[in-house]
């Protein structure tokens, strides 16, 4: 498959690089080159003073900037754009109807999109040489900062695609903000992770700190303020299950297997039918949902992981117990991203229901229990048997406890889900957004009501809420084992109550039975 | 040859005030499309053509049900069946900022054909649809008819055996209809199966060679055209008979009317000078009618001749379809 061939990438070259925009698009960023360039070197007062090296620093750094956010947030508003705007403009059925492959159109989207972006890249190339020439930049780390930032923008723009394959029509504004606030936000320091997540950050403008370090080491530097030395820690010192790995390969590395991800996401759905929409298989989301806590758990400090820094007034020392409520409360997001990966629309039920699916009725109505269940029992296991190995014996520990912590994070988590399904399965215009909206409103309800009564850590609290489990110790499941198991049990028995409001709306999609009899007429007669 | 064998499509409309609808786009049809036909799709809107239409396409996925083109699977070989197809949407759907040369080289690589055949197709199918002097022109400078036209030469770019055409007069004026009409009858003389939809019965009356009347997802009739008007006519409950008179008098009128079986009784404009005619709709038999006339010569009615009148394809459709939507 050869990339310079797909018709999609020429498509969109013959749009979007005719030789008038070149033009224009190169005075642009020339002008800007030269401008930065004479700020940096003849104009600006406070450089003045600077070396030449320094400068020449300063430009490529400004340089890599303006290139990151061209690439990364440039590309992924045109991918936003690449598959929406064509349903708008209802040219992507034409699309769908080649014989391109599903692998060759989403390639096609996916650097064919950004293709007036890269050029603006490749424009802004000059000016970033002549800073690393000037500046004396190593060549390795400048040419691994760039592989860094084109990698991640595509995985950027990866994403934007995904995003832009379920949006619907006059959503696409929302979705850009979306999409710049989880770029903004992946890109600055999150310092509560940094507490328990050895692993520096994964946005693409990572590429402009790199190229300021002057070597490979991973040795912390050593700053002397007013007589006081500082080892800041190293942003590209990574620790990968208790081996420290620069930050570097670990970047190429999840970015490609990111994007092992996220492009057989878009593939498998592009060419489909836009109702049948299934981001992965149950089989793949599980796969998902453990890659990504395979992510979690090799970057987690799991000795004694300690909040501190400029923002936390006394260092805090975890205990086994807290580091499980940590890994747990962290997969809260991973666990929802997978339940709603596996939730299933109307038009998927209906078709299991008249296409003779041989799915036993019990697994329609119980889903997405099974897979939830299995994904949190994966996970939940994985994570106490490291933690038993890992775990200082000083410091409390109970395997009841965290047990009964996982087995309540399960079924808290079917029972959300059992919800959202059934809300799913509902007539309505936004039947999945409703379920949401209730949902959440649901939990800033009850938050409001167990705060203002002061109940946030009241065993009672569990039976509306899981905040208890989070802070569950020993002393606290020894005294209230029973209301803790009486909150599991209404947890069970209200994703019983779902199931059969399930069980209600799938009889409502079951063929008619008129359809039996009709059905069975002979091929070529008109009903 | 297309088949479809128990189609059905389900889906949700967006709730009308508050009240979410379900639909049935498409109900248990069954069609064999033989190779070389002009296959009319004919129905009200919202009867659920576009939707037969786009799943022979395979656009969207029916609830339950198998379409084969060409005797492959429509749903799971999606790739091998698209060869088979050319397809042409109810609107004007086209990349404005590309040239029209640019537009049909574009499909003609997205579908695979040989590199080396691409530009002399190109040509070829521009020719064809007469758009050869807009070759380097922009799309969005064409007018409507170019653009259907230049939606055609998509459709046909590969040679597909099978077009899918949906709404093409949609939008035309009569001098692009004509047009249309002849291109679609070289391609079937060139032997495309076409499967078309269209709103303008008369057209389609001209040019299929078989019909589908669809209403609310249900085949009412389908099959060869000449067949279902056929039927049509046999099966109606009340055929139109028009009774030459040398005179129309009220005693006449008075005395058809009080027969049993007669109705909507009423005299015509005169065809023929010196001569008058009644019509009306009449519910028996051939022999019922033989008695009706022999007793209106005996009263002493100057008959001079009787005519059943033959339904046109319009008003064949016009009785069978209630005109329901969904």
């Amino acid at each position: 498959m050869n990339l310079f061939s797909n018709p999609e990438i020429l498509r969109n070259a013959r749009i979007q690089l005719r030789p008038r925009k070149l033009l224009i698009a190169g005075v642009i960023c020339a002008t800007i080159s030269i401008v930065v360039g004479y700020v940096f070197f003849k104009g600006n007062v406070s450089v003045n003073g600077l070396p030449v090296s320094d400068r020449g620093d300063l430009l490529l750094h400004t340089i890599l900037w303006i290139q990151a956010a061209v690439l990364v947030i440039g590309g992924g508003i045109a991918c936003i754009h690449a598959i929406q705007r064509e349903k708008d403009q209802n040219t992507f059925d034409f699309q769908r109807l080649t014989r391109l492959s599903p692998l060759e159109l989403t390639l096609g989207k996916l650097f064919g999109a950004p293709l007036m972006v890269f050029f603006v890249f490749l424009c802004f190339l000059p000016a970033a040489i002549f800073g690393a020439a000037a500046g004396d930049a190593s060549a390795s780390i400048v040419l691994v900062a760039y592989v860094l930032l084109i990698l991640g923008a595509i995985v950027y723009n990866s994403f934007a695609l995904v995003m832009s394959l379920f949006l619907r029509r006059g959503t696409v504004t929302w979705a850009i903000l979306f999409f710049l606030v989880f770029v903004g936000y992946s890109s600055s320091s999150n310092v509560f992770l940094a507490a328990y997540v050895a692993l520096g950050s994964i946005s693409p403008f990572v590429a402009i700190d790199l190229v300021k370090q002057n070597s490979w080491s991973l040795a912390s530097e050593t700053i002397s303020i007013g007589g006081r030395t500082f080892h800041p820690p190293n942003p590209f010192h990574d620790v990968f299950f208790g081996a420290p790995v620069h930050h570097a390969l670990v970047l190429f590395i999840l970015y490609v297997t990111i994007l092992a991800w996220l492009i057989p996401a878009v593939a498998r759905n592009i060419k489909r039918d836009p109702t049948n929409y299934e981001l992965y298989t149950p089989g793949q989301a599980l796969g998902f949902l453990c890659y990504l806590n395979f992510i979690l758990f090799a970057f987690f400090v799991w000795r004694t992981p300690q909040m501190s820094g400029p923002f936390v007034a006394r260092p805090q020392s975890f205990t086994p117990l807290d580091i499980q409520s940590l890994l747990l409360s962290t997969n809260i997001l991973l666990f929802f991203i997978f339940g709603f990966v596996l939730l299933r629309n109307r038009n998927q039920i209906r078709r299991y229901l008249h296409g003779g699916d041989p799915a036993p009725t019990a697994r329609l109505e119980t889903w997405p229990a099974p897979y939830l269940f299995l994904g949190a029992l994966i996970v939940g296991v994985a994570m106490i048997l490291i933690i038993q190995w890992q775990r200082d014996p000083s410091l409390e520990w109970s395997l009841a406890v965290a047990g009964f912590r996982l087995v309540y994070f399960a079924f808290w988590l079917i029972c959300d889900f059992l919800f959202l399904q059934w809300m799913n399965l509902r007539r309505s215009a936004h039947p999945l957004l409703m379920g949401v909206l209730f949902l959440g409103v649901y939990y800033a309800c009850a938050i409001i009501v167990v705060g203002a009564l002061h109940l946030g850590s009241n065993p009672f609290t569990a039976i509306f809420l899981p905040t208890p489990l989070f802070g569950l110790n020993t002393a606290a499941w020894s005294a209230h084992q029973a209301v803790l198991i009486g909150a599991l049990i209404a947890q069970i028995a209200a994703g019983i109550v779902f199931m059969l409001f399930q069980r209600r709306a799938l009889a409502e999609l079951r063929p008619r039975p008129s359809s039996i009899s009709a059905s069975a007429q002979p091929s070529g007669v008109a009903s | 040859m297309v088949r479809l064998e128990n189609l059905t499509k389900e889906y949700d409309l967006p709730p009308v005030k508050g009240r979410p609808a379900q639909v049935v786009a498409a109900d248990r049809v069954n069609l064999q499309i033989a190779d070389g036909e002009i296959y009319g799709f004919v129905g009200p809107n919202g009867a659920g053509k576009t939707t037969t239409l786009k799943m022979i396409c395979g656009l969207l996925v029916p609830t339950s049900g198998i379409v084969e083109v060409q005797g492959i699977d429509v749903e799971h070989r999606p790739e091998d069946a698209l060869q088979f197809i050319g397809y042409l949407a109810d609107f004007f759907s086209l990349y404005d900022d590309m040239k029209v040369w640019e537009y049909l080289d574009y499909f003609a690589r997205a579908y695979k054909m040989p590199a080396h055949q691409i530009p002399a197709r190109v040509t070829e199918v521009i020719a064809w649809v007469g758009l050869e002097s807009k070759r380097d022109a922009f799309i969005q400078g064409l007018s409507r008819g170019m653009k259907q036209r230049l939606g055609i030469a998509r459709a046909v770019l590969h040679n597909p055996p099978v077009l899918v055409l949906d709404e093409p007069a949609s939008g035309l004026d009569p001098k692009a209809r004509v047009e249309l009409k002849d291109l679609l009858k070289n391609l079937n003389r060139d032997g495309k199966t076409i499967l078309i939809s269209s709103h303008v019965l008369s057209d389609l009356e001209e040019i299929c060679t078989s019909v589908a009347i669809m209403e609310k997802g249900h085949l009412l009739r389908s099959g060869k055209l000449a067949a279902v008007m056929e039927q049509s006519t046999e099966t109606a409950a009340k055929r139109r008979i028009r009774i030459r008179v040398a005179e129309v008098s009220d005693q006449l009128m008075e005395w058809l009317s009080a027969r049993d079986g007669v109705t909507e009784a009423h005299p015509s404009a005169k065809i023929i000078p010196g001569s008058s005619s009644v019509d009306f709709l009449f519910s028996g038999s051939d022999s019922a009618l033989a008695a009706l006339v022999k007793e209106l010569v005996v009263a002493g009615a100057p008959v001079c001749a009787v005519e059943g009148s033959a339904e046109s394809f319009e008003q064949i459709y016009a009785r069978l379809s209630g005109g329901e939507v969904m």
